[in-house]
């Protein structure tokens, strides 16, 4: 650790002592014509997988670029995530095992009606259908960007893209040449070291990047346990991660390993936890091919995920065991068409089909270190083949008019077939000003742990349960009154049904929600590193079974952040600061609505200190400001969220 | 007060609708077979200016356009298979959009008309003995900007550029004269690689009053735009910039070509030679209707004062 801060202050010194003509930013690429002029387009895919800026893409969309994630001191994607209207980063409702990302008034406890693709390649767990229990800390180093659509995308990407869609563009093979090197420390023993290596020899371009993060986390107090008990969080983590990609002739190889050893800040049951020791590991491999020289692009992909968990969970539950220790391989296997057909009168159409076979496989269980998997396993072996046919055109009905309608069939082994469309209407009234109008259907498929589940003192799986199936109507305006300031609002109404409810002895599918919400943002691009933005969200809910709002989520939220370059632009500070509403309780839980909460993180980073060296400074909960977050009655406190934490980080490119 | 059951007298009846009807038959009947026009539109890659300049075209042309897409890290020298495709369609006209695709067609065709947009400096890269290439360059014309200049800052003297001859020398030659006829001078020069630059630069500033950035290979250098703005910051000099993103980053002004405008453009050149008009005489225009872009904060620092006529014009003001 002192040898960490000590190589720190050595690279700071170097740098300070730099000539000042020799001061310069990490070197970038030579520019080509079109960036030469322009600013670096804000492209955006992931609304219809064909390139559109973003105020007219078919959807209400955000996009954080890589210099906005370095500006803000993101530490990984949950840290991007926080910042988006109508998105909000909590504990699940019912543990405190891993962080949930509620969205437009819907959190659960796997956060599985969002869906996390990496550069268009879905990576939630077959499993529980979480996207964060193996990517809460996603490192954001080789990222390019992060698009995030708020609203349906099974139209488009199938199953889980029910009330989000993230997807992680990485830099490409290509897009950085060399060596570069991020060391950090801070806080609660955070360590951080982060290699980019690029090379390009003829045709082949490759990128290689490795992350590691480790920390023992914020002891943060827990006043009350579920057995009444007292302590402090023991939220420690080892993350390592490792990316990989290699292009020639429109071959695209990319692998991802990521492997993961924690503990949860409270145990599965409720406890204050010292024991509890999580593993998972998940890798992929994707091979794309791209033939874009003729009228017809085509893309065509072949891809193998392989997921493994192995995890030690503290009970202490007198009436089932005091340990349990699961653990369940997956694999899947996707191939992928899509072709997008010559344009004509206006239609571009575009049309494919996929197809998914996957498998849960090895399952076994401990409990208290007796071996039950032959008698009392927590799951069984399943299989799953999913086969999807999805068809889009966009229509340049008008000049300025697009009208973007789609359907996507997917058919699924365990419980049959689902037809979700969607259809946009996207009007450029004024070069200033873009009218938005969508309505998509979605759907959520049952995860095979809500389907298989057993012997948990958590959760009994249902095998007969059905997706879960959602309606969206939006409507979005996005309007620019006088340059650099952008103003975008957007209204929706989710009908939730088929929700799927835990409840004893099984899960089932039952009632659903009607939400109705608002979004309004306001954003500021003075200039290069001087810009900000400030958006309020609201939701409203009605749950169709209790006939009130859905609990442990705020009504109001309002977020802004400012990003200001200091010092000719040499260091650029940024200050962020969340504020949210109180949040109900669920159904008989009488205590008072959780408190309104306030959190402050502020992030400086250095450029043209010295060549090739950047410096960088982030502080989250600034004000240490004691938060918590929804908990069950059990733990009438709530759950604790991280106190301050600060990291430093250098990176130097060779 | 009208008769609620008079026919209107002005209501078009059978007889003009008939005559047309009839005439139009004529015409189909000895009038030869004929399609409309069709216009093979190349894109370089699916970017947003260039997916604008496309719309824009799409807006001003009269012709069918059907678009043919290069994969956005095509290997530029590997147009095999997207060549005969767009052969295969016989078109009247291929629209370029972007330089890579300006150079597949020209490297690939020689018996279509080639007309391009999205080109920055396209003079020399199109060669001498093609007389069947004309279109819209990205640059916008040089006396558009001194205009602009000489309103800012009327007693400015000395006007400083660096560039690449290969590229921008007849652009550099065509400001030279024009300020000339307004007793101006531009000292420019042609630029050295780094580190020779450095005191380039320097130099440059330092005889100069204000500097003028090149759209050329000299700027795709970050490191020397970097230099550039650092160096003139610290010698108190404006800099005339490339496009709005540099008055963002603190240059003076610029003049932005915009991408659908330029589509428009050549869809204008496009249709004067459907209409006949031969692309020899078509040539080479800059942008039209670039937006102006002024920063006030430099301007303050530098006690400029800016006229309110041109503030007024001016589409974005930092």
């Amino acid at each position: 650790m002192l040898r960490r801060g000590a190589w720190g202050l050595v690279l700071l010194l170097a740098a300070l002592s730099a000539p000042p003509a020799l001061r310069a930013e990490e070197p970038a690429p030579a520019l080509d014509d079109l960036s030469l002029i322009y600013p670096h387009a804000d492209l955006f895919v992931t609304a219809t997988q064909s390139a559109r800026t973003l105020d007219r893409a078919p959807a209400i969309a955000t996009v954080v670029t890589a210099n906005q994630i370095r500006d803000m001191g993101a530490r990984n994607l949950l840290d991007v995530l926080a910042t988006v209207p109508g998105f909000g980063i909590s504990f699940a409702p019912n543990h405190a095992v891993v962080d949930a990302i509620e969205v437009r008034g819907l959190k659960t406890n796997f956060s599985e009606k969002v869906l996390l693709m990496i550069d268009g390649h879905r990576v939630n767990c077959l499993y529980n259908g979480s996207p964060t229990h193996y990517f809460e800390e996603f490192p954001l180093n080789a990222v390019r960007r992060i698009e995030i659509i708020r609203g349906p995308g099974s139209a488009v990407y199938g199953g889980s893209a029910f009330v989000a869609v993230i997807n992680i563009i990485m830099l490409k093979p290509g897009d950085f040449e060399g060596t570069r090197v991020t060391l950090g420390t801070g806080n609660a023993d955070r360590s951080h070291e982060n290699l980019l290596l690029g090379h390009r020899a003829g045709a082949l371009s490759m990128l290689a990047a490795y992350d590691h993060m480790d920390t023992n986390g914020t002891r943060d107090p827990i006043t009350q346990d579920a057995a009444g008990g007292s302590g402090v969080t023991h939220h420690w983590r080892d993350y390592h991660t490792a990316y990989a990609g290699a292009s020639v002739d429109g071959l695209d190889l990319t692998a991802l390993v990521l492997h993961e050893h924690r503990a949860p800040t409270m145990g599965v049951t409720n406890l204050v936890d010292t024991r509890s020791d999580v593993q998972l590991e998940q890798v992929y491999a994707m091979l794309r091919h791209t033939s874009g020289e003729d009228t017809a692009p085509t893309e065509v992909s072949v891809a193998v995920d392989q997921l493994s968990s192995d995890s030690v969970w503290q009970l202490d539950d007198p009436l089932f065991a005091n340990t349990s220790e699961p653990s369940y391989k997956t694999r899947t296997l996707t191939g992928d068409l899509r072709v997008r057909l010559p344009p004509a009168a206006g239609h571009h159409v575009s049309a494919g089909t996929s197809y998914e076979d996957s498998r849960l496989y090895d399952p076994r269980y401990i409990l208290d270190g007796v071996d039950v998997s032959a008698t009392a396993n927590h799951t069984r072996p399943a299989t799953r083949q999913v086969v999807a046919l999805f068809a889009q055109d966009e229509w340049e009905a008008a000049p300025g008019r697009t009208v973007t309608a789609g359907v996507r069939w997917d058919h699924y082994s365990d419980f049959g077939g689902t037809l979700n469309p969607r259809l946009a209407v996207v009007w450029s009234a004024a070069p200033q000003l873009t009218a938005k109008l969508l309505y998509g259907r979605a759907f959520r498929p049952p995860s095979f742990y809500e389907l298989y589940a057993t012997n948990s003192p958590v959760l009994v799986g249902n095998p007969n349960l059905n997706p879960e199936a959602m309606n969206t109507l939006e409507g979005g305006l996005v309007w620019t009154p006088a340059p650099p300031y952008t103003i975008s609002a957007n209204a929706f109404l989710n009908r939730f049904s088929r929700r799927i409810v835990r409840q004893t002895p099984l899960s089932v599918n039952a009632g659903g929600a009607d939400i109705l919400g608002a979004e309004v943002e306001v954003k500021a691009d003075w200039r290069e590193h001087r810009y900000g933005y400030l958006n309020w969200s609201w939701q409203a809910s009605h749950d169709e079974v209790s006939h009130l709002r859905l609990p442990d989520v705020p009504m109001h939220q309002v977020k802004a952040g400012v990003t200001w370059g200091l010092f000719g632009d040499a260091v650029i500070a940024n200050l962020q600061a969340r504020w949210r509403g109180p949040q109900v309780r669920a159904v008989g839980d009488t205590r008072r609505p959780v408190k309104s909460a306030t959190t402050l993180d502020m992030a400086f980073t250095t450029r043209r200190l010295a060549p090739g060296l950047d410096l960088g400074l982030s502080v989250h909960n600034l004000l240490d400001n004691e938060v918590f977050d929804p908990s069950p009655p059990t733990v009438p406190g709530g759950y604790p969220r991280p106190g301050r934490t600060w990291l430093v980080e250098a990176t130097y490119r060779f | 007060m009208a008769d609620p059951v008079r026919p209107d007298c002005n209501r078009p009846g059978w007889g003009r609708p008939a005559i047309l009807l009839v005439l139009a038959c004529v015409q189909l009947a000895v009038a030869a077979p004929c399609r409309a026009a069709e216009v093979a539109a190349l894109l370089d890659s699916r970017v947003g200016p260039y997916v604008e300049a496309l719309a824009g075209f799409r807006q001003g042309s009269g012709a069918d356009v059907r678009v043919f897409e290069r994969r956005e890290d095509a290997d530029p020298a590997d147009e095999a298979a997207l060549i005969p495709a767009i052969r295969a369609r016989h078109p009247d006209e291929i629209l370029a959009i972007g330089p890579e695709a300006l150079q597949a067609a020209i490297r690939n065709i020689t018996d279509i008309p080639i007309l391009f947009c999205m080109v920055l400096n396209p003079q020399g890269r199109i060669p001498a003995n093609r007389s069947d290439v004309a279109g819209v360059a990205m640059n916008v014309a040089p006396e558009d900007q001194m205009a602009v200049l000489v309103r800012l800052m009327p007693r400015v003297e000395r006007v400083g550029a660096l560039f690449n001859p290969a590229e921008s020398g007849e652009t550099v030659d065509y400001a030279r004269r024009w300020l000339q006829r307004k007793e101006r001078v531009l000292d420019a020069e042609p630029a050295r690689p780094m580190p020779a630059l450095v005191d380039q630069v320097r130099g440059m500033l330092d005889r100069t009053d204000v500097y003028w950035m090149v759209p050329d290979e000299t700027l795709k250098n970050p490191d020397a735009l970097r230099l550039l703005f650092f160096q003139a910051e610290r010698a108190g000099k404006p800099l005339i910039g490339v496009s709005d993103r540099y008055v963002k980053a603190g240059a003076l002004f610029a003049l932005t070509a915009e991408p659908r405008a330029m589509g428009r453009q050549a869809a204008e050149l496009s249709n004067r030679a459907l209409d006949g008009a031969p692309l020899s005489d078509l040539g080479i225009e800059a942008a039209r209707a670039p937006f102006l872009s002024l920063n006030q904060n430099t301007a303050k620092r530098l006690e400029i004062p800016i006229p309110p006529a041109l503030l007024d014009k001016a589409r974005v003001v930092y």
